[in-house]
């Protein structure tokens, strides 16, 4: 299946400026394909850089594993979604997300249906962590800001949830989500592998798309 | 959003995250290589590492979940190490599981597929250890009496 791509911007950490990219809204096999190829070996030489640099390993990545390829059995699905952002001829981000199935937890949403984010990552050369100097930003949040977006299409009125990886301090994935992208986190509803639980309500949506300073 | 507020936003939003870290879906259960497009060095090095688990926790006459607690690894991934060639197990079980059989940790993160080593050697002996370790066995008492009950529970309607 070919999609549309939607033109989009991201920021260019290296030019300072924002640049021209491309919004996939339904990623084909072969996109998954060379994405995973193009991440792979550079996401596993960084991490074990970090390693031999002497990183514990419970501060290293725990995505180091991750293969997309394995979710093309999904690809055409009616409730999952999947999306890319193609920049400079390679995918600087993908997101699958389910549309159905997921419901609210925080008390105030409780129960009402949401757009659920079952994966997301960024291309490698983007993170700090992995790359001293990240080609381009805003990738994450540009990801996020399609979850809300389809969620306000459903219906659902902005609410998005997902279950993070590991990491609260500045820089790491949960930091992101709390304060990037204004969700909530839930302690109690933490999955079984004690990843913690984020949400975005409608009100934190609306402050996430409107921008601003926090 | 027009072009100068998607510019504004973008620029806003890429300076909050300044290169974070983002990620977010399961640690465990994601594979690094599938079947189809893995090396056969990379299977048959996963082999080995699922083969070379399983032998360890025999020699040791301990149950799965005796042998999960042991090593200090969670249960569920030692199911998959066993049960699953493309399974890739967490840095940290693999390091637990070095430490609990007292062997090198970096050639068992390569057994685990999770480095890598120019070593021919070391890929030689992995391979030929798949070959050899396959268990073709006589179904122990328990494992029978396992099987047993599972096949009742297989055949309730």
């Amino acid at each position: 299946m070919s999609d549309n791509p939607i033109p989009i911007r991201l920021y260019d950490q290296l030019k300072r400026e924002p640049v021209d990219a491309l919004l996939h809204t339904g990623l084909t096999e072969d996109q998954i394909r060379t994405a995973q190829s193009d991440w792979e070996p550079v996401r596993k030489h960084a991490i074990e850089q970090l390693h031999d640099q002497g990183a514990s390993l419970e501060a290293l990545p725990k995505h180091w594993g991750w293969d997309w390829t394995r979710k093309i059995s999904r690809l055409g699905s009616k409730v999952l979604g999947f999306y890319g952002i193609e920049c400079a001829g390679q995918m600087q981000g993908m997101m699958e997300v389910a549309k159905e199935g997921y419901l609210a937890k925080l008390p105030a949403q409780m129960g009402k249906p949401l757009i659920y984010v079952r994966y997301i990552e960024t291309a490698p050369w983007n993170l700090k962590l992995l790359e001293p100097t990240p080609h381009y930003g805003g990738v994450g949040s540009r990801l996020i800001l399609v979850a809300t977006e389809l969620s306000l299409e459903e219906g659902y009125k902005g609410r998005v949830g997902l279950h993070s990886l590991p990491g609260r301090s500045k820089g790491g994935p949960e930091w992101f989500y709390e304060n990037t992208c204004k969700m909530e986190p839930m302690e109690a509803e933490r999955d079984g592998e004690g990843l913690l639980y984020f949400e975005l309500t409608p009100e934190k949506a609306t402050e996430f798309l409107k921008g601003g300073k926090s | 959003m027009n072009r100068i507020e998607e510019d504004a936003w973008i620029t806003q939003k890429a300076a909050e995250e300044d290169g974070a870290f983002i990620a977010a879906g399961h640690i465990g259960f994601s594979a690094m290589a599938n079947a189809a497009a893995a090396s056969t060095d990379t299977l048959a090095a996963r082999v080995s590492f699922s083969r070379f688990v399983e032998l360890a926790r025999l020699k040791l006459r301990l149950s799965k979940e005796q042998f999960a607690v042991k090593a200090r690894i969670p249960l569920q991934e030692l199911v998959c190490i066993e049960e699953d060639d493309v399974f890739t197990p967490t840095p940290r079980t693999v390091h637990y599981l070095a430490q609990f059989l007292k062997v090198s940790h970096p050639k068992l993160l390569s057994l685990a597929g999770l480095a890598q080593t120019k070593d021919a050697g070391f890929n030689n002996a992995a391979l030929k250890f798949a070959a050899k370790s396959e268990p073709i066995r006589q179904l122990s008492k328990e494992e029978q009496e396992a099987f047993d009950e599972f096949v009742k529970v297989l055949s309730d309607r």
